[in-house]
Parts: C-alpha cells; sequence; structure tokens
C-alpha cells in the first residue's frame, strides 16, 4: 500500500500541477489579452502619469509625446493580442517574481506587471512604469526556474534603474538642443554631402546611445547577479554564453529525413521538390563586402563572452536546477506553434512541428500538420503564398528546413489539396478536442469553395456560436474579414 | 492570416520637431534616385539590382549605393561608392560576376533650362562617358573601364501647348547600352551614341576580348546572344518592329558573318513579334507577322479584311546565311486548312488579332491573341432597308441622313472573344492549339477604329525551362489570367481592382512564378507576392 501511494506521489510529481496537454489547445480566446488586459489597459491608461518638467516649452513637448507614445505602444500591443495570459505560465513566473522579490524589497518595492508576448523570438523586456515582457519564445529557450530568474532580475533591474524613462528624456533633450538645431541648419547651409553628415550626426547619437545602452546592460547584470545573492538564488554565468546560442531552432536538423514524416500521413510528395530548380543569386556562394552597415560599437548590448566573464565569479557552485514541468513547456510549444500558424508563419510553424511530432505522440501536433497544409493553400488563393513560406537564406537555417522551404515552394496547389484531404482523413483525429476536429467543416468550405464568402461566414459564425471560448476563433474572426 | 505581430519599440523613432528637420529631409530626399534592374541570365529572373544616387558629394559628383537582392527579394549586400553623375543602363550576371553599365552624364545638364540655352548647351557639353563595371559576388569591382561617347542633343523632348520645353534634361544614349551574358565567354556589350555603334565582348576580368565599330545606318533596337552567337536587329525606324534587319557576328573576331533582311516571300517587310531562343535547337529564332500595312490605329474592319495576311518563322541556325530557314504561313496566296484567305480561323468562324508569338518546348512556333467575331448590325440594317425605302415617298425628308451613315459606320459588329493559339508546323499548317477562355469583352462598330496597347489585352509568355511548360499571362477585362498551355488550364486568377481599392499588376519573376504587386490606394499600402504557377 504504501509502495503504491510512492508511486503515486512521484507520478503526480512527474506529470506536475498542470494538467496534461495531449490532444489539447494551450490556451482559451478569452486568455488573449485584449479580453483578459481589458481592464489593466484602461489602468495604464489612467494612472501612468509622469512627473517630469523641463523649463523649455518644445522639449517638455517631445517628451510628453514620446511618453504618450510609450503608453499607446503598450495599449496597442494588449488591443492587438500581441499578450497572453495564462495561468500556469503566469504562476510559474508569478512565483520566479516572488522568489525574487525576498530579500530585495529596496529594488521591488511592488511586483512588477509580467506580460508573457506571443512571440517565438527569444526575448524579454522592460518597458519601465514597473512592467516587464517575456516572450514564449524566451520561455521555450530557458532550461530552468533559475534561469529565468536571472532573466527577470535584469529586466526589473532596468526599470529600478529607470532606464527607458532615461533614454526617453536623453532623446527628447537631445532633439530638441541648441546643438541639434544648430547641425540642422549647418546641414541646410551645406552644398554637398548632406545626407553624409545627416548620418554622422544620427551615428554620433546612436553611439552615444549605444554606449549608454551597453552601459545601461552591465549595470543591470551587475544588478541582477546582487538581486540573486540577496534572495538566496543561485547564478550562472553560463546563463550569458548560451544567449549567443538564442533562435538557432530553425538552425537545427530535423530528428529524421523529412520524406519519412510526409510517409507518416501517407502523403505522396515527390522527393524531387525538396530540392531547388532553376537557379539564382540564393543559390551562389556570395559573401557581399556590406560597406553600409553600423560598426560594432553601435551594437545595444555587450558581446555574451564579455558578459560571461565579467560575472563567472558570481557563479553559484553545485546548485541544483529547477526544470520547468514537461506539461508546462509542451503548452509553451504549441503556443508558440499556434501563433506562429496565425502569423502566417507556415514554414517556421510547420518545422516546429516536425521537430515536436518526434519527441510526442501528442496527436495535437497532428492536427497542427493539417492546419499548416490549410494555411498554404489559403495564402495560394489569397496571393499570400510567398509572405507565409517567408524564404529565408541558405546561410541562416539547416539543410532540413531549406528542403522544407523549398517543398513548399515548389508544391503544386493539386498536391497541396492532396495532401490536405489525407491529413484530413487520419486517424489521429479521435484524440484532439471537439474543437479541433470541428474547424474541419470551416477549412473545407475554404478550400472547395474558396469564393462562396457567404458559405464560409456562415460556417464561421455556426463555429464561433458552438465554441466561442476556443482559441481557434481568432483566426476565424479574421478569416471572417 | 494575421499580421505579422511586430515587437514594440519603446525607444521611439525619430519624430519631426523642427521646421530646421523638415527641410532638411526633404532636401535630402530630393537628391536621392533610385532606379530598379532585373537581373536575368539565360532567360531567367535571377535577382534584382537596386542602385540608389544618395547625394551630391563635390562640385561633380555622387555618391551611390549598389543594393544586390536574391531572386526572392532578399538582401545579399549593399555597396557604397563615388562617381560623377551615372545613369544605370543595364546589368549582366554570368560566371559569378556581374557587368553593369552606365552613362556617365556632364552635371552641366542639371542647368539647363529651356529655349536658347539648350542649344548653347548642345555646342559645349560634350562629357559624356559610357562607364562598364565588373564586379564579383564579394561585391570587389574587378574592374571599371570608361569610353568616351557623345550622348549630347538627346535629351528627351516634350511639349505644352505648342510650346517646346524639356521633360527630362539629361542625355541619353542615341541606341541604349545592352550587356548580354555568354556563357563560359563574358559579356558582349552593344551601344550607339550620336557618331559610333560600338559592339565590343570582354571577359569577366573586364580585358576587352574584341571592340568594333559597326558600320550600319539603322537603329539597333535589340542585341541578342544565343549561346555562341552574337545579333543586333536594327529597324529602319525606330519607332516600330519593321523593316527589320538581323546583323549576327563571330564570336570569336567579331567579324560580321552576314546580315538578313526579315522580308516575306513578296519581298515585304515583316513585323516582329518575338526574338528568342529556339528551345530545342538553342538557336535564335525570330517570329514575325505579314501586315499589308503599319499603322499604330486601326480597326476591326482591317482585320477582317485581311490586314494580317501571314505568319512567319525563321531561324538562324549556322554562320552562313545558307543556314537561315523561313517557314512562311502566308493564307492570302495560298489557302490553309482551317483559315480563310482573309485570315478567318474557319472552325471557330473568328479572327485573331496576332499579339503574341513564343517558341514552345518542341520547337514549334506558336502564335496568338485574342479571337475577334463578326455579326451583323441588324438594327442599321433595318434602318437603311426602312429609311432607303422611305426616300421615294419624304424625297426631301431628313431621314436620308440615316443610311448615309450607316453606309459609313458599316453593317458590321465585332467582338473580343477567348484567346486563340495557333502553332505553326514545319510546312507551314496552321492549327488551334489552345482556347484561352476570357470575358467577351465588347460589341462595337467594326469601322470603329482601335489601337495598339489600348483594347487589345496585353498577352505575355512565361517559361518555365525546367518543367517545359509555357503559360500565357493575360489581361483580361477585369483580372489578369495565367493559362498552363501544357494542360490547357487556368492556373491564376489575380482580380485587378478589388472594390476599386486593390489595383494589381502582374510581372515576371523568377523561373516558374509571377510576381504580383498590389496597391491599395484606401490604405496607401504596397504589397509585393512572387507566387508560384503550379
Amino acid at each position: 500500500m504504501k509502495k503504491l501511494a510512492l508511486l503515486t506521489i512521484v507520478l503526480l510529481t512527474l506529470i506536475g500541477a498542470v494538467k496534461s496537454q495531449k490532444g489539447k489547445s494551450p490556451y482559451y480566446y478569452e486568455q488573449l489579452s485584449s479580453f483578459y488586459y481589458k481592464n489593466v489597459k484602461d489602468s495604464i491608461k489612467k494612472n501612468c502619469k509622469h512627473a517630469i518638467v523641463y523649463p523649455k516649452k518644445q522639449t517638455q513637448k517631445v517628451f510628453n509625446e514620446t511618453w504618450d507614445e510609450r503608453i499607446s505602444s503598450i495599449t496597442n500591443s494588449i488591443d492587438r493580442n500581441e499578450f497572453l495570459y495564462d495561468n500556469d505560465i503566469s504562476q510559474l513566473v508569478n512565483e520566479v517574481v516572488l522568489n525574487l522579490s525576498k530579500g530585495n524589497s529596496q529594488y521591488l518595492p511592488t511586483i512588477p506587471i509580467v506580460f508573457i508576448n506571443r512571440s517565438s523570438v527569444v526575448n524579454a523586456y522592460s518597458l519601465g512604469l514597473n512592467i516587464v515582457i517575456v516572450n514564449l519564445g524566451l520561455l521555450d529557450f530557458v532550461k530552468s526556474k533559475e534561469e529565468l530568474s536571472f532573466i527577470l532580475a535584469h529586466e526589473i533591474a532596468h526599470n529600478f534603474l529607470d532606464h527607458s524613462t532615461e533614454a526617453m528624456k536623453q532623446y527628447a533633450e537631445w532633439i530638441t538642443s541648441e546643438e541639434y538645431e544648430n547641425s540642422l541648419k549647418d546641414i541646410s547651409n551645406m552644398k554637398y554631402g548632406k545626407l553624409s553628415y545627416l548620418k554622422k550626426i544620427s551615428s554620433a547619437i546612436a553611439f552615444d546611445k549605444k554606449r549608454h545602452s551597453r552601459f545601461k546592460e552591465t549595470e543591470a547584470d551587475s544588478l541582477a547577479v546582487l538581486m540573486l545573492k540577496n534572495a538566496k538564488l543561485p547564478f550562472d554565468a553560463s546563463w550569458l554564453l548560451r544567449l549567443d546560442s538564442a533562435d538557432i531552432v530553425y538552425k537545427m536538423p530535423l530528428p529524421k529525413d523529412i520524406t519519412s514524416f510526409w510517409a507518416e500521413y501517407n502523403l505522396e510528395i515527390d522527393p524531387s521538390l525538396h530540392q531547388k530548380k532553376g537557379g539564382g543569386l540564393s543559390t551562389k556562394a556570395y559573401n557581399f563586402k556590406d560597406t553600409t552597415t553600423l560598426a560594432d560599437s553601435l551594437k545595444t548590448h555587450p558581446e555574451c563572452k564579455d558578459r560571461f566573464q565579467k560575472n563567472n565569479q558570481f557563479t553559484t557552485a553545485n546548485y541544483i536546477a529547477n526544470q520547468f514541468s514537461y506539461e508546462l513547456k509542451q503548452k509553451i510549444k504549441k503556443a508558440i506553434i499556434w501563433n506562429l500558424f496565425t502569423d502566417a508563419s507556415i514554414t517556421e510553424c510547420m518545422y516546429r512541428i516536425l521537430i515536436e511530432k518526434e519527441k510526442t505522440n501528442d496527436e495535437w501536433y497532428d492536427f497542427m500538420a493539417y492546419n499548416s497544409f490549410f494555411g498554404l493553400i489559403y495564402s495560394t488563393n489569397n496571393f499570400k503564398r510567398f509572405k507565409a513560406i517567408d524564404i529565408k537564406q541558405k546561410e541562416i537555417i539547416s539543410k532540413d528546413y531549406f528542403r522544407l522551404q523549398t517543398m513548399l515552394e515548389q508544391i503544386s496547389i493539386e498536391d497541396l489539396q492532396k495532401c490536405y484531404n489525407l491529413i484530413k482523413n487520419s486517424s489521429f483525429w479521435s484524440n484532439v478536442d471537439f474543437d479541433a476536429k470541428e474547424l474541419r467543416t470551416v477549412f473545407d468550405s475554404f478550400v472547395n469553395q474558396p469564393d462562396n464568402n457567404k458559405s464560409n461566414n456562415d460556417n464561421i459564425n455556426t463555429y464561433i456560436k458552438t465554441y466561442k471560448s476556443s482559441m481557434y476563433c481568432e483566426l476565424l474572426n479574421y478569416l471572417k474579414k | 492570416m494575421i499580421k505579422k505581430i511586430t515587437l514594440s519599440i519603446m525607444i521611439v523613432t525619430l519624430c519631426l520637431v523642427s521646421n530646421a528637420q523638415t527641410k532638411v529631409f526633404k532636401q535630402i530626399s530630393d537628391d536621392i534616385e533610385v532606379r530598379t534592374k532585373t537581373i536575368i541570365q539565360n532567360g531567367n529572373v535571377i535577382g534584382y539590382f537596386v542602385f540608389s544616387q544618395l547625394e551630391k558629394t563635390s562640385k561633380d559628383s555622387f555618391s551611390y549605393q549598389i543594393t544586390l537582392m536574391d531572386e526572392n527579394l532578399n538582401d545579399i549586400g549593399k555597396k557604397e561608392f563615388k562617381h560623377k553623375k551615372l545613369y544605370l543602363y543595364d546589368i549582366a550576371f554570368e560566371n559569378d560576376v556581374f557587368c553593369i553599365g552606365y552613362l556617365k552624364r556632364d552635371e552641366k545638364e542639371q542647368a539647363i533650362e529651356e529655349g536658347k540655352k539648350v542649344k548653347k548647351y548642345q555646342e559645349k557639353a560634350i562629357d559624356h562617358e559610357v562607364v562598364l563595371q565588373f564586379m564579383d559576388l564579394q561585391g570587389n569591382f574587378i574592374k571599371t573601364i570608361t569610353q568616351k561617347v557623345n550622348a549630347s542633343g538627346q535629351e528627351k523632348l516634350g511639349s505644352s501647348f505648342g510650346r517646346s520645353f524639356f521633360v527630362d534634361r539629361q542625355s541619353y544614349l542615341k541606341e541604349s547600352l545592352q550587356i548580354n551574358e555568354i556563357e563560359g565567354k563574358g559579356f558582349v556589350v552593344f551601344y550607339g551614341d550620336n557618331d559610333i555603334k560600338k559592339l565590343a565582348l570582354y571577359n569577366y576580368t573586364g580585358d576587352t576580348l574584341w571592340s568594333k565599330k559597326v558600320n550600319f545606318s539603322e537603329t539597333v533596337v535589340f542585341s541578342k546572344n544565343v549561346k555562341n552567337d552574337i545579333f543586333l536587329i536594327s529597324n529602319k525606324n525606330s519607332n516600330d518592329d519593321y523593316q527589320s534587319k538581323v546583323y549576327h557576328y563571330d564570336i570569336i573576331t567579331g567579324k560580321e558573318l552576314y546580315n538578313y533582311e526579315l522580308k516575306d516571300k513578296n519581298d515585304k517587310p515583316l513585323t516582329i513579334m518575338n526574338i528568342t531562343q529556339n528551345p530545342k535547337t538553342n538557336k535564335l529564332a525570330i517570329l514575325a507577322k505579314s501586315q499589308k500595312y503599319i499603322q499604330r490605329v486601326y480597326s476591326g474592319q482591317d482585320l477582317i479584311k485581311g490586314k494580317i495576311y501571314g505568319l512567319v518563322t525563321v531561324e538562324f541556325n549556322g554562320n552562313s546565311k545558307k543556314e537561315i530557314k523561313a517557314n512562311y504561313s502566308i493564307w492570302s496566296e495560298e489557302k490553309k486548312d482551317n483559315i480563310s484567305r482573309k485570315g478567318k480561323i474557319e472552325s471557330l468562324n473568328a479572327f485573331n488579332s496576332y499579339e503574341i508569338a513564343y517558341k514552345d518546348f518542341d520547337g514549334n512556333s506558336v502564335f496568338g491573341g485574342s479571337g475577334i467575331k463578326t455579326s451583323p448590325k441588324y438594327g442599321s440594317i433595318a434602318t437603311s432597308t426602312l429609311l432607303t425605302g422611305s426616300l421615294f415617298v419624304y424625297p426631301l425628308g431628313g431621314f436620308m441622313i440615316i443610311p448615309v451613315v450607316n453606309l459609313i459606320a458599316g453593317y458590321t459588329n465585332i467582338q473580343n472573344v477567348d484567346g486563340y493559339m495557333i502553332k505553326q508546323d514545319s510546312k507551314g499548317g496552321l492549327s488551334v492549339v489552345n482556347t484561352i477562355p476570357l470575358t467577351h469583352q465588347w460589341k462595337r462598330r467594326a469601322r470603329q477604329f482601335y489601337t495598339d496597347g489600348y483594347n487589345l489585352r496585353n498577352y505575355d509568355v512565361i517559361q518555365n525551362k525546367t518543367q517545359k511548360t509555357s503559360f500565357i499571362k493575360v489581361n483580361d477585362d477585369k483580372k489578369t489570367i495565367i493559362y498552363n498551355t501544357s494542360n490547357n488550364k487556368i492556373v491564376k486568377t489575380i482580380p485587378k481592382n478589388v472594390n476599386n481599392q486593390v489595383s494589381t499588376s502582374v510581372f515576371p519573376a523568377k523561373e516558374g512564378h509571377v510576381m504580383i504587386v498590389q496597391v491599395n490606394s484606401k490604405e496607401k499600402t504596397t504589397t509585393l507576392s512572387i507566387e508560384s504557377l503550379n
């Protein structure tokens, strides 16, 4: 009996607090920011005022405009559903922030608002106003709660040090300064080289800004390390080195040959479609010496290696890393894939599906493979296939990614429809949720009668009425337009 | 699909804070000029070349930026350089080298106004040069060649209320600078200035292999290289593709091998429809039509009375005139199966406007255009019949005028129907191979005039060499249609103007693709997409 109880505990621990994600969509429609953060948006609009006063009217005007722009940037992001609220993800982030706040009351007098951005890009940033944004891409990238703690501490440090308001102040002061006005007058009176002179002024500002920015990054790193120490949390400088390998998903090879994936769905895709036909400059070994790019000194962040070396002395020896639960990671990965799909980034979406599909037997990924073929048919019918495939240069992607994008580019609409129909009739559908299954009716209508707006809209309306909480309603509302 | 979500950038971009800034930005943008060229190799679009003049850097020199994009519109490199005023003419690519041709203009041209000053300028401005840049894929200029030319007085003139003025005060070469790549050899360059025409072959490092003055008086409208052959095609009058001559040059020495006048059996000049390469023989082929007379404006009546009386293919198969093979299909002289002596396609009961010609992948010549059907103008016939009879009753009545008008206007209507593609066999026989379903656009009096490029549908051929498939692009009434001639199917229907808001244009792109440019006048946006024809 004791053994059984122990086994149950172990199993429960393995499964984690997050419910099983198998066959399920990662979130609900109402969890998108325009619904969930409606009140927060109003509150930001109402309460985020500044007390900065400039004697010069023009400087005050520019600063106010910049401030307002920052506020509307946040509120617009909320309106455009760029953020997502998810209980499990938020719980994790809140737990990390609460742990950080221990021993750091001077740096964290109030708990910040952390928005989860739906972007797949590995990034987090601070907006000032006690707001931090964490991309889903970053949550997918970090390996442990400790690593996430450091990143959040770094962003909170930016907030504490008021870096973003400082940057706005600098901008307003410079743009209304006598020096800048005089420079413009100089340009206006110049006979030759006006653009070069303007570039020179801009790069001097940029250099100054970036130099400050690099300094600010170093400052935020140092404060983050201190915050971790105060909160008795471990620090590992190798996290900084890992930042160099962010965004490598599309450079990684697939776990198996791409044609084996198609075979699993019985798709008869001509293997030669994976090879680029016809020449073009993209196939050449170019190495154009760009004479127009900015110098290295204009990068915003210090090199990862430098950041590592500077902070390596603070690395905690022998700490135990707490990883995210498997279910939570799956949820994050699924959300990224769905968001890429709604974003019409079909190749990226499909590539991630193929990577994940091999690691899990979750049929939701098969459902997404079906969606991807629909997405490509829809894009083709609306002359948006080029954008949906978003051909990347061979230098920045893996050979497998190149093969996938080449196939998607060269496959005919008839073959796409065959693939769509074959996946539609696959056996995995019994293991996905009803709202996913029912999407087939709507998509079928778009595939078979792309120009019948009435019928397509009727199908969408029926779906939305039945499954109003479904995550998929977001896409359908777009298709309805 | 939902638009790409862009990351919010907190530090705002430059906003206009003062009039001084607005003024400076305007001054700077006024100096910027951009010209874009498609880079074509072996008939396929392989990339795009954007040449931007950025600013004036001294009394007579400018800074320029070259932006190279691959066939998917991804940037592959940028390069800046300074030079005297340049006008981009042409670019070719071969063996990983670009050959770029410009005209270096005299900066004094900028000051030219109108009237007497023009004459003054024409007398003194002679500082023009042809500039050839050879650039590798690392963005290095391998060599730059300059050649003095005389391009004065070639300014493009316009007029306003009868008074002459310059719409474009720059100088141009009398005959355009054209660059063609030659596989395994280099680049052949042709241009003509006020004094001479020059033809030269350069290797990949910019060394001159041979260079010669071309001694004929006609205007060169086209230079074409096909494998190891160099051709110049000239017209007596540069404004129409008529009275043309083909000059063939030896690739090793540059020596003229022969010249050949494009004429039909009766020594009448041909109208060139396409200068192309026969995919089967890789030799030059010229496809042309025989017309009774040349005029920009003509009527349906001209067409149904047999204005176009034949189709001709001339193939240049070797280094001697003897190897030229002409295939004539002249229906006015000899009745063809299914084609009447006036050119009517009997099985379809329609004429053809013959606007396009190409060589298919089996080496056949295909000619095509819109079908033109005729029908009696019943209204005119009825009124004429009735009122002619009435003349006896009302000899002085005003009704007399109506039959006279009808007599002038004619008793036949014409209608633009489907597109018909006609294949020419090796013996000059003609057969309809494709019928492209199009909107039966208008019905009008046959005697009503219509002009080239206005009422015609603008046909284009897009060929996919890998798949050996030819596609026909047609501007139909409210849409552009792309038709696959191999499986007789419309593969794309692109609406031209959606809700009077989005206007769409279609251009050739990389192999097997078209570029679709949509301009949304309401949202003031332009979207560009390269779409597969699969």
